[in-house]
């Protein structure tokens, strides 16, 4: 923990600018596929289409400072909304629009299940990718670039290190948050749901309601892991919304460890360490990565979280059961 | 006339997404795999088709190569990876198939490179017929539309008179019982999972002409044949017909007219912007609807 | 005469040809124990899952304590007192015994949708919980994991999930599948001790058990009710014998 602190001085020692940034990318899709650990690795329900909420997290900072820093309006019918780069208010908006498309595909794609609710999470992904590359007044294909990045008060936010430490305490937030819902009574539901919805339902339970909340909670945190990717990188585009994106953040949450919420942070860091790692040998890294990653699925299972976990409580087994 | 040209064009969309959706509904229902890698075969046929065709090979003989490498390479891809799927949760296959799909598109860039292949329009389907006085379409649209025709009446014969047909069929509806019955199982599976992938290379290699030749060409029709499959209901091929030929046409039309029907109702510089893009979303927006309806699709296989 | 606390009228229920449920109208008075028996493929289980609500009747409709429940979902029927356990046993095998109870008891503790709160350390599920366990017999199983239970244990977690809920009525399919003589016994002690309490209706093959347990008896052949009545009306019946017990007691 204390090690995620020092990271930035000591990074800039060893590598500069680059490893600081690389830290806070991590931390952002960290953020992202933790989120999508509440649907996948709580819920049990497979999404194909969360990197849509990214990309209008991404997408509604992006649009907003662009226009604050041309000193234009977002909209000028049928009312004026003018722009910001306040972060105080892109980051929530962020995280509004993205839970709004969250519970509206939500309602619709939570009425399904199995390879239904795969197939539509990742169609309505998709969907959102042509919208945005086809309207080209924000930027068609081409997407917006963010001239600054949003100012939070008394803080300089152009600083890679500070971004990285907002990145690092927004993260360290949801986890604990997440953390207290995962085992709330709200989070019990949930895992019931997973582990055997029939029986939930002959208790009582609405599944589908508690599932479209857990749904645009997540959708939520990964529209904020998009407005604060739109800061880290400057740069917004449709692809951020492709589904290769969603699959990604969903290899992420298998790596690490599904149903941790903390694995997947840390499969975040494997996934974008071993590109920019294999990257440094070949620009065909994904032939490998392909491989790998089957390998991963078809041999591995526990995730690295799990393993770690394993090794470090070899020493806690032998303990008796108090009844 | 533009509505029949565009119609003809729905159609030609749609028969492609049924070779893609036809076999993958079958390996959706009978197997119970999500497969994502399904769009790689389409690739490979298109692949291999370009390939033999610009070393001096005709368009026929770049058919006759590519069907039975995309077939074999398919079986070859079930015997090694995707049977130890099977019995695997939906994420593992999601996630395996992903791996797939890196493998192959990269791989292709090796080969490759990654210009895009062209490939002619067949001679002998070159051109454009007049369908009414005064239009012209081109042949090779209407030869692709043919091709469907013919597949569908292949697929209907071979699952309503061949023993490997009702097999399909029935486990289609319940692969235990078919396995009970004495089927064998894994062989059938191979078949159905060969079958499909010779349909995707199929649609690859018609593709070729008239698509660009490229890496990652498969998972854009991909996302639309998941919405085919959705709407007919998984394991169905009828209702991968209804959902191609459904999908293909909204989709067509919907990009050929909704940006003029928006003109009509709002001002023209926001229909501008707006048109274009709500018109890409005019599948995905049907496709809520019918789900609205019957979250299970149109015919699925044991609804 | 008690207002029955459950009543069907003219269910029909067919699969494509095959009627699994012929106009049966069925009442179910409180504190009785009303048992359902039929030869195999009978539609006992259909009838279970139609009042339960898993599956939707062609014709016909349904009444709890007076109340319309034809168009309620099956977590809502559950919500008004309707619980039910399942023929194949259907728990949270990778949950333990007590997490399995505790999730049972908070369906019926108010609204789930607190997102704050350790619900594994909240005693007013775990004490609940355990006292269903210690009732049930599966005292001081609590921690251990649900999937490697005997099947004994779990049958007996399987009612005691639907007595978790605090039901007014009680669907029991099969219970006693594949107890031995002692559980089967246990079991019928604790069905016993529930009645008055509860209104209970209970398939099962177990003709001594049914006998000894039941207030009235119906009995169900190819989806249509042949019979109602005590059980001693029932063991008289021509038809009945000649239909079902005769099998029976040549299979015993």
């Amino acid at each position: 923990m204390a090690l995620l602190f020092l990271l930035p001085p000591v990074a800039t020692r060893l590598g500069g600018d680059y490893l600081v940034s690389l830290a806070g990318r991590i931390l952002i899709y960290g953020l992202a596929a933790a989120g999508l650990d509440l649907i996948v690795g709580y819920g049990g329900m497979v999404s194909l289409g969360h990197a849509a909420f990214v990309g209008i997290g991404a997408y509604a900072v992006g649009i907003f400072s662009y226009a604050a820093a041309e000193s234009t309006t977002v909209l000028s019918w049928p009312l004026t909304i003018p722009g910001t780069e306040n972060a105080l208010f892109t980051l929530p908006l962020a995280m509004g629009l993205a839970a709004l498309f969250g519970l509206v595909t939500g309602i619709i794609c939570l009425r399904t299940r199995g390879m239904y609710f795969i197939m539509i999470t990742l169609a309505f992904a998709q969907m959102l990718f042509y919208f945005f590359v086809s309207l080209e007044i924000f930027g068609g294909s081409d997407g917006i670039v963010l001239i600054n990045r949003n100012r939070l008060p008394g803080i300089d936010q152009e600083s890679d290190t500070t971004l990285y430490y907002v990145c690092l305490v927004i993260l360290l937030l949801f986890l604990f948050l997440g953390g207290r819902v995962v085992r709330s009574r709200f989070g019990r539901v949930i895992i019931a749901g997973r582990e055997n919805e029939i029986r939930a339902q002959a208790l009582g339970f609405a599944i589908h309601r508690y599932r479209l909340v857990c749904y645009v909670i997540a959708a939520a945190t990964a529209g904020l892991s998009g407005g604060l990717l739109a800061n880290h990188t400057g740069y917004v585009s449709p692809d951020l919304m492709h589904w290769s994106r969603s699959g990604e953040i969903l290899v992420m949450v298998l790596l690490g460890g599904m149903g941790t919420l903390v694995g997947p942070v840390i499969g975040a860091a494997a996934l974008l360490l071993m590109e920019e790692f294999l990257a440094m040998f070949t620009e065909h890294w994904m032939v490998i990565l392909g491989p790998v990653l089957l390998a991963v699925v078809l041999f591995g299972n526990q995730g690295l979280y799990g393993l770690w976990k394993g090794i470090t409580e070899k020493d806690e087994r032998g303990d008796t059961d108090d009844t | 006339m533009l509505l029949l040209e565009q119609i003809l064009n729905g159609l030609q969309l749609g028969v492609m997404l049924f070779l893609m959706a036809a076999g993958l509904t079958l390996v959706f229902g009978i197997m119970q795999v999500i497969n994502l890698a399904h769009g790689s075969f389409y690739m490979i046929g298109a692949y291999t088709a370009a390939t033999v065709t610009m070393h001096g090979g005709s368009f026929l003989l770049g058919l006759a190569v590519a069907l039975p490498v995309t077939a074999v390479l398919g079986m070859l891809v079930e015997l090694i990876i995707l049977r130890r799927l099977y019995e695997r949760n939906h994420l593992d296959q999601v996630l395996a198939t992903f791996g797939l799909i890196f493998f192959f598109n990269e791989l292709t860039r090796i080969i490759w490179g990654r210009q895009p292949l062209f490939m002619d329009v067949p001679s002998f389907v070159g051109g454009t017929v007049e369908i009414l006085p005064g239009v012209d379409y081109p042949l090779y649209r209407l030869a692709i539309i043919g091709v469907g025709i013919l597949v569908a009446l292949f697929l209907y014969l071979l699952f309503s008179r061949t023993r490997l047909g009702m097999q399909i069929r029935a486990g289609a509806v319940n692969r235990r019982m078919i396995g009970a019955l004495g089927v064998n199982i894994k062989l059938l599976y191979t078949l159905v999972f060969g079958l499909g992938t010779l349909l995707a290379g199929l649609a690859g290699v018609m593709a070729g002409p008239i698509l660009a030749v490229e890496a990652g060409m498969g998972e854009s029709i991909l996302i639309l044949t998941f919405v085919v499959i959705v709407i007919g209901g998984i394991g169905s091929v009828r209702g991968a017909l209804a959902g191609a030929l459904l999908v293909g046409l909204v989709d067509t039309l919907g990009r050929a007219f909704l940006p003029d029907l928006f003109r009509l109702v709002i001002s023209t510089a926001a229909a501008d912007r707006f048109g274009a893009a709500v018109a890409s979303m005019a599948v995905y927006i049907f496709m809520a609807v019918i789900l609205a309806l019957k979250p299970r699709g149109l015919f699925p296989a044991n609804g | 005469m008690n207002e029955a606390i459950l009543t069907t009228h003219n269910l029909c229920k067919r699969f494509g040809a095959v009627p699994a449920c012929s106009h049966l109208s069925l009442t179910l008075t409180p504190g009785e124990l009303h048992a359902l028996i039929g030869p195999n493929g009978a539609g006992k289980t259909t009838v279970l899952n139609l009042l339960s609500g898993f599956i939707t009747p062609d014709s016909g409709s349904i009444f709890l304590a007076g109340r319309d429940i034809s168009a309620i979902p099956v977590h809502g029927r559950a919500a008004l007192g309707l619980a039910r356990s399942f023929q194949l046993i259907s728990l949270f095998d990778r949950l333990s015994v007590e997490e399995n109870l505790a999730i049972a008891v908070q369906a019926r503790s108010g609204t789930s949708f607190r997102f704050l709160g350790d619900a594994a350390a909240d005693r007013r599920l775990r004490e609940p919980a355990r006292r269903v366990m210690a009732r049930m017999g599966l005292k001081g199983c609590g921690r251990v994991i649900t999937g490697s239970l005997s099947h004994g244990q779990r049958r007996q977690l399987e009612v005691a999930m639907a007595l978790a809920i605090k039901p007014r009525v009680l669907l029991l399919d099969e219970p006693m599948a594949g107890l031995g003589a002692g559980g089967s016994q246990r079991l019928q002690e604790l069905i016993s001790t529930l009645k008055g309490r509860l209104s209970i209706l209970l398939i099962e093959h177990d003709m001594t058990a049914v006998f000894s347990l039941a207030d009235r008896i119906t009995v169900l052949v190819r989806g249509e009710a042949i019979a109602a009545g005590t059980p001693d009306e029932i063991r008289r019946n021509p038809e009945v014998q000649r239909v079902y017990l005769g099998e029976e007691a040549a299979a015993c």
